[in-house]
């Protein structure tokens, strides 16, 4: 097991009111795996995720990394860990500093490594990621979400990570680099060696690279087991909500798309379409 | 702007700022006091200890630049003084002695900024003459000279103090916010106790514990010090909120997770972005250390006389007697208005051209 999470819990208090965002999760990752966590908007991923990288103290529980005891870590030992665990952040737009140009960004990552490759490096891993090297001359607000999304991507590479963790990292993404970004992510595992934990709501990215799917709901794993047992034989309610609030959704497509053109536009006997006053 | 070039938030800011016509000229003005403090020795007529009683409480001394109905180089006449029935000083010009004003005078040798030994100063009239620009003050020095020797201490101690409060205040705050727990408790706490004591007695109070045996030049420094243990407390305590937001900025996770050391994160993640907030804070706080010297100097706790500040040159114009009779002593409270107000403006133009990037961070 590359990482085990045990009775992990984790609750916020608001006011007089107390937020179970992780109740009593327990988790394993085996080396190479991709796991997908999905799970509607607040039901405790991020959380999850930062009680994993330890950027936050969970109530309860324990974490191993390669059968070490990663609890309670001294100093050194975090500093170590932090350095195999990596995560790209939800928000592309909060995730780069403002102030620095992207190589600078890009530099930090190498920073703690002593490689003497550095620049060569940063050309190769924009080659991976699909970004020209211009890029690196420009700020972060400069660039488009997706673009700022690779270089976070980028960033966490850099630091060749066992574990990756992806916040949604590829929702702000048009489908196209989506799935490059994907096949990427993919192709990378052999590369580097990489296990995945992967967050989206979106079960069709999930389904594309993870061999396994935990489903989260109100701060609890209802549901755990291979992709494709997951998806054609969903047991938990919630499961079977989201699966089939995806499929409709795929199926609404066309028709969507449909009502969206008759109420905007009418057809004229010519041929082409105006915009109808509204 | 460069259309090549990449420009980050923060410089986007600073060039809208360089672009208004009001911060602008303000700043320039800032600039061209600070010059003058700078060279004062070069600029001023006459050194700041320099006294002449014979001419004390001179008014300002006319220059002429015709003479029998034709344009002349300008010159002054001498000047002489005899009291009337109320035995109130009178000037009167002696227009039998006239002196022509000068550039590049020669003077007893002296050195520029205490270095370069020099013999000539910019300006002045041919000898025995005098000319009093802003008028003399009781012992017959001339204001403008003073003023001049007078803002090298008035407009340095509110910088230096602004640097020393302002590194204590972002060093204590960001250290206070990015921790938080208990060094955050401690920290605050210690700001509070500052903060309670209302900043005059604190002044005073601090001022009774520095010995009286300073040279002038130890009073000066105790003076700013003072004056930054002041300031520093409501800048941590702002700086820290700051901090408290920005340490959950993703970017600042992200960089404890490539294993910075939280030393390198808060001065480069975390107080870089409080600069903005800073830069405008620290124009709107200078004045106070101006302000804050005047006082002392005023009621001659601060900068002792022979030497000149503002403030204490400012105590001449102490009582109304005198200010009705000789109104230019108060030529140093001009100077400290124009100063505190040109710091105010240039801070206002920083705020509204820093005010984006703020966004989030600042609740007001
Ligand atoms: N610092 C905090 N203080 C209080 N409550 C918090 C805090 N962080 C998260 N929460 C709450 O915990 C719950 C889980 O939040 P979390 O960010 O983990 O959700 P999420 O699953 O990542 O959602 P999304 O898909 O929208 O990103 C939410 O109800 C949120 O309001
Ligand atoms: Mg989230």
């Amino acid at each position: 097991m590359l990482l085990e999470l045990k009775n992990i819990k984790k609750y916020f208090s608001v006011g007089k009111t107390t937020v179970k965002a992780v109740d009593d999760i327990s988790l394993a990752l085996s080396k190479k795996e991709h796991l997908g966590l999905v799970g509607e908007s607040g039901c405790g991923k991020t959380t999850l995720a930062k009680i994993i990288l330890k950027l936050l103290k969970s109530d309860a529980g324990e974490i191993f990394f390669s059968q070490e005891n990663m609890t309670y870590p001294s100093r050194d030992r975090l500093r170590d860990y932090r350095q195999k665990v990596q995560m790209v952040f939800q928000d592309p737009y909060s995730s780069l500093d403002p102030r620095f140009t992207i190589r600078n960004i890009l530099n930090e990552a190498l920073e703690g490594k002593k490689t003497d490759k550095g620049e060569n490096h940063l050309d190769e891993i924009l080659t991976a990621v699909q970004l020209p090297s211009s890029i690196l001359y420009r700020y972060p607000h400069e660039l488009s979400g997706g673009e700022r999304q690779r270089v976070a991507i980028a960033r966490a590479l850099l630091v060749k990570p066992q574990l990756l963790i992806l916040d949604e990292a590829v929702s702000s993404l048009d489908v196209i680099i989506q799935k490059q970004i994907l096949m990427l992510l993919k192709g990378l595992t052999n590369e580097f060696d990489l296990t995945y934990l992967f967050i989206s709501h979106n079960l069709k990215a999930v389904k594309r690279v993870c061999d396994k799917i935990a489903v989260m709901y109100q701060g609890r794993i209802v549901e755990y087991g291979f992709t494709n047992a997951i998806l054609t034989r969903p047991l938990h309610s919630y499961t079977q909500k989201l699966l089939k609030a995806s499929m409709e959704y795929r199926s609404d497509k066309i028709k969507m798309s449909d009502i969206h053109f008759k109420s905007h536009f009418v057809e004229e006997e010519k041929g082409h379409f105006v915009l109808r006053a509204l | 702007m460069n259309k090549d070039k990449h420009y980050s938030p923060f410089q986007l800011a600073l060039d809208s700022f360089k672009k208004s016509k009001r911060g602008g000229f303000f700043l320039r003005l800032l600039i061209f006091l600070y010059g003058a403090a700078f060279f004062a020795d070069f600029i001023a007529p006459y050194s700041y200890q320099e006294e002449a009683r014979q001419h004390s409480y001179a008014p300002p001394t006319k220059i002429h630049m015709i003479d029998q109905g034709r344009l002349t180089r300008p010159f002054v006449y001498a000047q002489s003084l005899s009291f009337n029935e109320n035995h109130e000083r009178v000037y009167r010009e002696d227009k039998s002695q006239r002196y022509s004003l000068r550039l590049f005078v020669p003077t007893q040798k002296y050195f520029i900024l205490g270095i370069i030994p020099s013999m000539t100063r910019l300006w002045g009239v041919d000898v025995p003459g005098k000319i009093y620009l802003f008028g003399t003050d009781s012992r017959g020095r001339d204001i403008f000279s003073r003023l001049l020797y007078g803002a090298r201490i008035s407009l340095s101690i509110g910088l230096i103090g602004v640097l020393i409060s302002f590194g204590l205040g972002l060093l204590v705050g960001g250290i206070a916010g990015y921790y938080g727990g208990i060094v955050d408790n401690i920290l605050m706490r210690l700001c509070e106790m500052f903060m309670m004591v209302p900043g005059f007695y604190l002044m005073l109070a601090l001022r009774s514990v520095v010995p009286d045996n300073f040279n002038s030049y130890q009073v000066y420094l105790s003076i700013v010090v003072i004056l930054s243990f002041i300031g520093w407390a409501g800048l941590a305590r702002i700086i820290r909120g700051m901090s408290l937001t920005l340490k959950e900025r993703e970017y600042v996770l992200a960089a404890k997770m490539l294993g910075l050391s939280d030393f390198k994160i808060i001065i480069r993640h975390i107080l870089p972005h409080t600069l903005s907030y800073s830069i405008v804070a620290i124009m709107l706080s200078i004045p106070g250390y101006i302000l804050g010297e005047a006082a002392l100097s005023l009621i001659g706790l601060g900068i002792q006389d022979p030497l000149a500040s503002w403030g204490n040159m400012l105590s001449e114009a102490m009582s109304i007697a005198h200010i009705q009779l000789h109104p230019w002593v108060l030529m140093p409270g001009f100077f400290i208005f124009m100063t505190v107000m040109s710091f105010n403006i240039v801070g206002d133009v920083l705020r509204d051209c820093f005010d984006p990037l703020l966004k989030g961070i600042k609740e007001s």
